[in-house]
């Protein structure tokens, strides 16, 4: 019985018509999911293919785009695509990690508080309005600073911030669910709650969670990059796109590339999962779709 | 009518100012370690009678809740305590800030409610053409750029094509207000950015679902004209989705706030909050902090009430 349940909802958290988005027909996921790939192939491919580290010091300082240096070197003679490309890599760990953590709370909060009608659910939706009335960075800024200054602590205030989201979606799917017969029929049958939940409404509750994380990812890469610009997010000599650009900036007269290398890898990106977002959304939620 | 509104919605701000009054409170209780030590010195004695002075200044010898209904009696009372650093009242550092932001936000959100209504009704009615298409695009990109990088290009552009702009003048409302808007003019435009995409994005995908509606039928049966039927029917019913997400947008918008005015040394309330976080001044944040969420919710109560005048029937 438990071997059956196992292999028959752990497939279905990624449904087929998601997979098959991915790879089908959509021209938004196709251009996001291509540039997407292209640049973790990037990101991930850069360091095998470039000889020299993110913090090495390899030519004078301030070196304009050349053969050897394709984007220039900055005010330490360090070479910028090999730290532009290693804070592409840090970016999207810390980002997934965030998402991925409050993904977790924000399902299992949701489903608690769309299953629990009532004040379970009044509660925990009330803490939910106080949290999104704060302005997430600034939220951010001060938790970062009480906390200090770490990239564990830069992923954790991170996904408290976007717990709402994703707890919201859940919570209005959970509701439709709990009331169909499938999800009563096992509470008749005595199923734990915890147990209905995993099994019947996770699996239901997928899609609308997935496509959101692509909106929840651009939202903690880009406050990832302000933390790390204002020298609130990933420390030196770890290099960050908005470090690199804060770093920078007395200097961008003269070397504009120092700046605009790691902005527009910032937005590269960032349109990527937006696009990808776009085409999901489009295609499984014909109310806003276009 | 209009006073029983007012009165609702008030009702239903005073659960959330109370959870972010208990948040901003909590914050200084979430310091690692004794507030004493970040404040005085890792030298300081947690026993000896400067650390009980700091302890008892800041109300810290008394129990949780006692702390908590001190401190947001004196909120009431608009006292928000001393700066730990230069020992000035932060209720007055505030408010000589506050005017800055003010404006700034404003500003922005005039920009982006200007550009993108009328960006997402275009958009909708030219649904699939080539204009519908670039303003998607450009209101994605619109979404991907980071605030700070739009301000550091946008510093990066004059400085190189246009170094006769002086984009960084002193602010003073009293003394010549025209010259402070004038300043923050870009910084406004910059902090539009994603918000008017945002907004545009809302009101797209809000027309195209009213325009399918009956009453669109009837209007249109009934002869009205196209700019009327896409103004009067429908942008009227299109709005309410969009108001309803300006909670967040609001929000959003001052996140940027914090960040420009840091890039273009606007003394506002976000340069005074990343200072006082920068010299561990803890009471001067969590007086920030409760403000400028203060502000927020303000912002909504105003927007929400502004589409109850617009629109009786809700």
């Amino acid at each position: 019985m438990s071997e059956r349940s196992k292999t028959a909802w752990w497939p279905e958290l990624f449904p087929r018509a998601l997979i098959r988005a991915f790879l089908g027909q959509n021209i938004l996921i196709r251009i996001g999911g291509v540039l997407l790939v292209a640049l973790l192939a990037l990101a991930l491919g850069g360091p095998l293919v470039i000889s020299h580290g993110p913090t090495d010091m390899v030519a004078m300082s301030l070196q304009p785009p050349s053969a050897a240096n394709l984007l220039g070197t900055d005010l330490l003679g360090r070479d910028v695509l090999a730290r532009t490309l290693d804070a592409a890599r840090t970016s999207l760990i810390v980002a997934f990690c965030a998402m991925a953590l409050s993904l977790l709370a924000g399902a299992a909060w949701g489903m608690i508080a769309g299953y629990n009608v009532g004040s379970v659910d009044l509660v925990l939706m009330r803490v939910l309005d106080v949290l999104q009335a704060f302005p997430p960075l600034l939220l951010a800024v001060a938790l970062v600073a009480v906390l200090g200054t770490s990239t564990a602590n830069l992923i954790f205030t991170m996904s408290v911030l976007f717990v709402p989201q994703f707890a919201r979606i859940a919570r209005s799917a959970t509701l439709l669910l709990r009331r169909r017969q499938f999800v009563l029929a096992a509470q008749v049958l005595g199923v734990s709650p915890l147990r209905n939940l995993l099994t019947h409404v996770l699996p239901n509750i997928s899609t609308p969670l997935i496509i959101e994380s692509t909106s929840v990812i651009t939202a903690a890469l880009l406050t990832e990059s302000a933390l790390s610009f204002l020298g609130m997010g990933i420390q030196p000599p770890t290099p960050t796109w908005g470090g690199m650009i804060a770093e920078s900036t007395s200097v961008m007269t003269r070397a504009p590339w120092l700046v605009l290398a790691p902005g527009s890898a910032t937005i590269l990106v960032v349109l990527a999962f937006l696009l990808l977002g776009d085409g999901l959304r489009d295609k499984f939620d014909p109310k806003v779709s276009g | 009518m209009e006073g029983s509104i007012l009165l609702r919605r008030l009702m239903l701000l005073v659960p959330v100012l109370f959870g972010m009054s208990v948040m901003s409170f909590l914050l200084i209780h979430l310091v690692p370690g004794d507030v004493v030590t970040t404040i005085a010195g890792a030298e300081i004695a947690l026993d000896s009678p400067e650390a009980e002075n700091i302890r008892r200044s800041l109300n810290l010898d008394k129990p949780l809740i006692t702390q908590y209904l001190l401190w947001i009696l004196g909120v009431i009372r608009g006292d928000l305590g001393y700066s730990l650093i230069s020992k000035v009242s932060v209720a007055g550092e505030i408010l000589s800030h506050l005017p800055v932001t003010l404006v700034l936000t404003a500003m922005a959100l005039g920009i982006s409610v200007a550009v993108g209504i009328p960006a997402g009704v275009l958009a909708s009615s030219r649904r699939g053409r080539i204009s519908d298409v670039l303003l998607r695009i450009a209101s994605l990109a619109g979404m991907a750029v980071p605030t700070f990088f739009a301000s550091v290009s946008a510093i990066l552009f004059f400085s190189l094509f246009a170094p006769s702009v002086r984009l960084f003048n002193t602010i003073d409302f009293g003394e010549d207000p025209w010259a402070g808007v004038t300043t923050l003019f870009l910084p406004a435009c910059i902090l539009a950015l994603s918000s008017a995409s945002t907004i545009m994005r809302y009101t797209r995908g809000a027309m195209l679902e009213v325009m399918r509606e009956q009453h669109i039928q009837t209007a249109r049966a009934k002869g009205a004209g196209p700019l009327r039927i896409l103004l009067r029917h429908g942008l009227r019913s299109a709005l309410l989705p969009v108001v309803t997400a300006s909670g967040l947008i609001a929000a959003h918008l001052i996140s940027g706030v914090v960040v420009v005015e840091e890039v273009f040394g606007l003394p506002g309330m976000g340069q005074l909050m990343l200072s006082a976080i920068s010299t561990r001044d803890y009471t001067l944040v969590q007086g920030t902090v409760l403000t400028i969420g203060a502000m927020v919710v303000l912002i909504n109560l105003v927007v929400d009430l502004t589409y109850h005048l617009l629109d009786p029937r809700i």
